[in-house]
């Protein structure tokens, strides 16, 4: 072609190269400005969505949806703009997220949600955390013994953070474990009532009705919240507490737990919960329920309320404080609401949501309610029976830490009774007919069916003329006893040396457990029992009924019964030893109140109807208005906070005590109880003392009778070769003599041999002498030599005696002397015979009685005397020198008359039928009470 | 911990000689089940926190990244800005020198070709220049020869 058209080519050749090297400069930077810029964006994206949070992000409408706004920008329709998190640039970064995601959760994931599931079905199962179809309506059965559910169902909670949001069940610890707290807005205050009313239906519908009592507070309302539980409140379940009167609910909430801590919460234990173990609750719980109004209360409230919950726990007092702001120094749980709905609590932190339950179904709430009411009132009205106060199996309970029963009821549950080192002793009054002994048999009878015996005895003294406690004896109708008995003391009456015996031998006891304690190197009898784990160590309960009777002379028994008393009132705590008094009037014992330190051990204080002085009067007058059948059971000394009514089931008519003591009895006897019947006459052949006695003993031992103690043991008087040994018995009486001069020779006869010893029984009174006709007849069978003569025969014995003795204490007798024994009945009567001198030798038989009476001890001759009077008596012996009679038993002979005899103490003897005053001034310093023996002798 | 331990060794020294009984502590108390309960949710608060830990330490390197890429971008943008004012001014004059040509079909100018291998920045500014001075030359040569005719 032409050379133009050769150079239009060449330009336009260089000018589409050109092009191409502009392009490709400008592509090259714009492609490395692009690639930089997206770099920059996937950074930015990732920045963006883990500085947010992955699980936000994904909720974040920026980043998640496409915003309307850009959507209708037209220059963008035909390449619509993308949600950054479906954006395919940025799917690489945000799988890997995800993955870091799952991994940080995987354990979470895997396992978290169901082993949440599976805890809370096994921890709370039933209406604890059951949907309410399978229990709402029906009154719970539990009773504490189970355990009480550790965690309480209040909605469904998810972890908003994690991958999967997988629900699982949220609970709440309530009763003896934390406090409930919750917050709400405006908007979610329905709601936090809600969350309220169903815990609170799983705790009603979960335990026994009775076991959980509701109180409401609310600021604002009175009768507004919780509308459903009202059928509660007429059983008494549901306490709605005025707005205006919060300070009368905290007051009741701290008496309380003050109540709980003097009463419940002894011997260690902290919580109520350690107090009932493994058994039934004890002690009901209380819910108090307080609505407020976002305002803190006032100061004092604040303060009050703060320690109503440091110390309530323990005590089974349970707060729910909804919306009151408040500091709590102990365990709380939170649950604060969201203006939502949804909820965020202590027990699973920030990071979950929680939804709760929905609201019960509105008509089944007062159904449910109105059926628990019904079952609780059905179960406080069934006749508490004596039945109900014994345990399913006997036997099964501890007395280390002390003995506790049941002894009445108090709107069908049980008041118990308390013995132990906090509460040692009981003071039990009531005028007669108030049941006394019923109430005594109801605590014994629920007492030991609990202790065996060797956790428990018993030592029951009646100064009655009852026979209340004769039945734990054997008797001739009824052979059983009550097995934990080990002495029961019937018709006291005058005896009051008996009480004095008693407590004596408390006191002795409680010296050698102390003793026993000190060698362990502890102090009380708990201690010492988990030293000593094989011994024996029971606590003792000691019963005396009409006990003002001990005390109702001024005189030496009172002095010792006193002084024995603050002995063993003050010292038994320590060694499980517990005294209960019982009186019909406690206020007429001068001899106590001055001594109030005596009476401040009886820290248990039981009064029956119109009991007076047992409680802390004028201030606590409860016994006054008393229904028969009650009583007021008080471990507080008597105030008035410490008061607990309670019915006392009959338990002395056919059917209760008695079929109880068979049972215990069958179960296992063990030894019989001494019995101390003061009406029955102690009957010589049948005494172990007299049974025990044997030849061979150069000091016979004579018995004169029965001493009053707990063992029942004889009076006794050992015939010894020395001076003085002669016995007088000093009444006019010929039966009470009898019996002396009867029982002393049996006994004397049965420590010698056949034909080994002499005696002689001279009747002096005609009255006496079918009885000495018996006693020969006795002594003849036992094989020994036994002469009865007449008034006629004394002369003549007496001389014989005398010049007897005379010729061996010269020397000139030819035989050693044998034991001879002179029973003389009425010496006094042949006073005027023995009078009358010998003509030759000037001598009387008074004289040869005296020689008799000075020189025969020595040489194995003792005189048996009785005189019949006191007078009578020393007109037989020298002027003035009366020490030849080492031994005397006094009948009806007034005190006074007997000073010259014996110590003064004996001023203060006063006669009374069948008892003797017995007195060995070689061996006693003080005399003693005896009752003289049945012989056998036909009346 | 190996539960093994516990039984291995003896917690307390028996130091103590009277009767006193040494206590050896009892072994762990089963949990309740309000503390098995916050363990298990302790599971997921600690995953929370690893996740935000790791989230907060990816964050601080992608901080770094992101402020060198925009020093990056700022830098590529100004070298962008560069390029194209070259390319601009040449394409100017180039449009200036083709004025005359009335025969060459005109176009706009060229939009930038990103598909190109990827090379240095200045050797594709250095063929703008070369591809330039070409097309300089390309036109030149006529008015030489329409002088030198003259001459």
């Amino acid at each position: 072609m032409s050379r133009r058209d050769d150079r239009r080519r060449r330009v336009e050749d260089a000018f589409a190269e050109f092009q191409r090297a502009v392009s490709a400069a400008l592509g090259s930077v714009a492609r490395e400005h692009r690639a930089l810029a997206v770099e920059h964006a996937k950074d930015m994206f990732e920045f963006t969505v883990r500085g947010m949070g992955v699980d936000r992000a994904l909720q974040d409408v920026a980043l998640a949806q496409v915003t309307s706004f850009l959507t209708v920008d037209e220059k963008r329709l035909r390449n619509p703009r993308q949600a950054p998190l479906s954006m395919a640039e940025f799917a690489e970064r945000l799988a890997q997220i995800k993955h870091d995601w799952q991994q940080s959760y995987h354990e979470w994931t895997a396992s978290g949600p169901d082993q949440l599931t599976a805890l809370v079905n096994t921890v709370a199962a039933g209406p604890a955390s059951w949907p309410h179809e399978s229990w709402l309506g029906t009154p719970g059965t539990h009773d504490g013994s189970e355990g009480v559910p550790e965690l309480w169902r209040i909605g469904t909670g998810v972890v908003t953070s994690a991958p999967e949001a997988t629900p699982f069940p949220v609970a709440v610890p309530l009763l003896d474990q934390a406090h409930l707290h919750v917050s709400s807005t405006p908007d979610s205050r329905q709601i936090a009532d809600t969350l309220v009313e169903n815990l609170l239906l799983r705790v009603l519908s979960h335990f026994q009705p009775g076991l959980v009592h509701v109180h409401v507070w609310d600021i604002g309302q009175l009768t507004g919240s919780l509308p459903g539980l009202y059928p509660l409140t007429r059983a008494g379940l549901l306490t709605v507490h005025d707005p205006a009167r919060l300070h009368e609910l905290l007051d009741e909430l701290s008496e309380h737990i003050r109540q709980v801590h003097t009463k419940v919460l002894v011997d260690g234990h902290l919580t109520v919960r350690s107090v009932s173990g493994e058994g039934r609750r004890t002690e009901p719980w209380r819910i108090a329920v307080l609505f407020g109004n976002r305002k803190a209360l006032r100061e004092e409230h604040q303060q009050q309320l703060q320690r109503v919950a440091r110390n309530g726990l323990a005590c089974g007092v349970q707060l729910f404080i909804v919306d009151i702001p408040i500091t709590i120094n102990s365990p709380v749980e939170t649950v604060s609401l969201r203006g939502d709905g949804t909820a965020f609590c202590t027990m699973t932190g920030k990071h979950v949501t929680v939804t709760l339950d929905p609201a019960l179904p509105r008509t089944l709430v007062p159904r449910a309610c109105a059926a628990i009411a019904e079952k609780r009132e059905e179960r406080r009205s069934r006749m508490s029976k004596f039945g109900d106060l014994l345990p399913e199996r006997p036997w099964t309970e501890n007395s280390a830490a002390g003995v506790v029963a049941p002894v009445g009821f108090d709107d069908g549950e049980p008041v118990c009774v308390q013995l132990g080192d906090s509460s040692p002793h009981a003071l039990i009054g009531g005028p007669s007919g108030s049941g006394k002994t019923n109430f005594l048999y109801a605590m014994l009878g629920s007492l030991c069916a609990r202790y065996s015996p060797s956790e428990l005895e018993l030592y029951l003294l009646d100064f009655k003329e009852g026979v209340s406690f004769a039945q734990f004896a054997p008797g001739r109708k009824d052979p059983s006893w009550l097995p934990h008995a080990r002495l029961v003391g019937v018709n006291v009456n005058t005896d009051r040396e008996f009480g004095v015996a008693l407590l004596r031998f408390l006191s002795d006891e409680m010296r050698r457990r102390a003793d026993a304690a000190k060698q362990h190197e502890v102090t009380k009898l708990e201690h010492l029992r988990a030293e000593d784990p094989t011994g024996r160590w029971p606590r003792i309960v000691a019963v005396i009924d009409e006990f003002q009777y001990l005390f109702g002379e001024r005189d030496q028994v009172t002095a010792a019964a006193t002084q024995l008393l603050e002995d063993v009132a003050r010292r038994g705590r320590s060694q499980g030893i517990h005294l209960v008094l019982s009186s019909q009037d406690v206020s007429g014992i001068e001899g106590f109140w001055g001594k109030s330190a005596i009476f401040e051990q009886f820290t248990v204080r039981i009064a029956l109807p119109k009991a007076r002085r047992v409680l802390a009067e004028p201030a606590n007058d409860a016994a006054v208005e008393l229904p028969r059948w009650h009583a007021v059971i008080n471990h507080e000394s008597g105030v008035k906070p410490g008061n607990e009514i309670c019915r006392i089931p009959d338990s002395t008519s056919k059917g209760t005590m008695d079929s109880l003591q068979n049972d215990l009895w069958r179960f296992e006897p063990g030894e019989a109880p001494g019995l101390f019947d003061g009406s029955k006459v102690p009957f010589l052949d049948a005494l172990p003392d007299f049974l025990d006695l044997r030849p061979g003993d150069a000091s016979p031992t004579v018995l004169l009778g029965q001493v009053i103690d707990v063992a029942g043991s004889a009076a006794r008087v050992r015939f010894a070769r020395t001076p003085g040994r002669n016995i007088a018995v000093i009444g006019s009486v010929v039966q009470d003599a009898a019996a002396v001069l009867g029982g002393a020779a049996a006994s004397l006869g049965r420590q010698h041999e056949p034909h080994e010893a002499a005696f002689t029984l001279a009747c002096l009174v005609d009255e006496v002498m079918p009885s000495a006709l018996h006693l020969a007849k006795r002594l003849s069978a036992d094989g020994h030599d036994a002469s009865v003569i007449g008034i006629d025969g004394i002369r003549e014995l007496l001389d014989r005696t005398a010049a007897r003795l005379q010729s061996l204490n010269t020397g000139t007798a030819d035989t050693p002397p044998s034991p001879h024994y002179l029973v003389l009945y009425g010496v006094d009567a042949a006073q005027t015979l023995l009078e009358q001198k010998d003509p030759t030798t000037r001598m009387s038989g008074v004289d040869s009685l005296r020689t008799v009476l000075k020189h025969g001890p020595e040489n194995r001759t003792h005189v048996l005397g009785w005189w019949r009077g006191v007078q009578r008596l020393k007109a037989s012996l020298p002027p003035g020198v009366y020490d030849d009679i080492g031994a005397w038993v006094a009948f009806d002979v007034q005190g006074k008359e007997l000073l010259s005899l014996g110590p003064e103490q004996v001023m203060a003897w006063s006669p009374r039928p069948r008892r003797g005053l017995f007195f060995d001034r070689f061996e006693h310093s003080r005399p003693q009470v005896i009752i003289p023996f049945d012989t056998g002798e036909a009346p | 911990m190996n539960p093994m331990m516990t039984t291995m060794f003896e917690p307390v020294p028996a130091q103590r000689q009277s009767e006193e009984v040494i206590e050896v502590p009892a072994p762990a108390e089963k949990l309740s089940a309000v503390e098995r309960y916050k363990e298990i949710i302790a599971i997921a608060t600690d995953a929370a926190a690893r996740q935000r830990k790791l989230d907060e330490v990816r964050c601080t390197e992608l901080a770094e990244r992101i402020a060198s890429t925009q020093q990056q971008i700022a830098e590529v943008r100004d070298r962008e800005r560069v390029v194209r004012m070259g390319a601009a001014l040449h394409w100017e004059q180039a449009v200036e020198q083709l004025w005359n040509e009335r025969w060459l079909q005109m176009v706009t100018f060229p939009a930038p070709d990103e598909s190109v291998p990827p090379r240095p920045q200045g050797e594709y500014n250095h063929a703008m220049d070369l591809a330039y001075q070409a097309l300089e030359d390309s036109l030149a040569k006529r008015t030489l020869l329409r002088r030198k005719q003259k001459d």
